[in-house]
């Protein structure tokens, strides 16, 4: 398979042969033989849309981290959170004389003081109906 | 000789071997030569460069490893089979 290997070099685009090297560059005297991995883990391949994949590999270099150790965090948070896909899903409570939610523009959703204690710029008076839970 | 544990894709793996006019060797078909009896040859002029000759769904294949900013993580840059 060796001599196969270095013959079949011949093949690469310029560019690969940039990045791969020629034959001769390699140690093929001392070519290491490893057994089969043991069990333990698994490693599959998915195709996703390149723009996820981009978005993908700038928080990993945000996070000074590998694209692998991204997608294996997001995927484990998705099955911890039982399929859950956001934080769209969280559910809110508080008490009615908190405050009540409003939409603040932008897409927003803010907590509008309504403390007894509040100061009257901070109230918003409570719409009747208004449920204290989302 | 380093650990060979994780293995990254670079995005364009099985598109530069298009570009090479050559049979593609898929993500999954490294993916299981990785994991089985492999042989790893090191480029002794570039660092961080080595091949691994395996053998997935019964063709032999090699695939072009770079090394990454993490010792034990390695990216599958490019790959081509040696049938003849």
């Amino acid at each position: 398979m060796v001599r196969a290997t270095r013959q079949r070099m011949d093949r690469l685009s310029p560019k690969e042969r940039d990045v791969a090297g020629n034959p001769d560059e390699y140690d093929w005297d001392n070519a290491t033989e490893l057994p089969p991995r043991a069990p333990g883990s698994t490693q599959f391949s998915l195709r996703v849309e390149r723009q996820l994949m981009t978005s993908l590999q700038e928080l990993a270099r945000i996070r000074s981290t590998t694209l692998s150790t991204v997608a294996r965090e997001a995927l484990e948070q998705y099955v911890a959170s039982g399929g859950r896909p956001g934080v769209s899903n969280i559910q809110v409570s508080f008490p009615r004389d908190v405050g009540v939610l409003l939409q603040a523009g932008s897409g927003r959703t803010e907590l509008s003081a309504n403390r007894r204690n509040a100061s009257p710029d901070e109230q918003t008076p409570v719409v009747q109906g208004s449920p204290g839970t989302f | 000789m380093p650990v060979f544990d994780e293995l990254e894709f670079h995005p364009r793996f099985e598109e530069h071997q298009r570009d090479g006019g050559r049979r593609v060797v898929t993500e999954a078909e490294a993916i299981e030569a990785w994991y089985g009896r492999r042989t790893i040859v090191r480029n002794r002029k570039r660092r961080g460069r080595y091949l691994l000759l395996g053998t997935a769904w019964g063709r032999d294949i090699v695939v072009v490893l770079l090394q990454t900013r993490k010792p034990h993580v390695w990216q599958a840059y490019t790959a081509w089979d040696t049938d003849p």
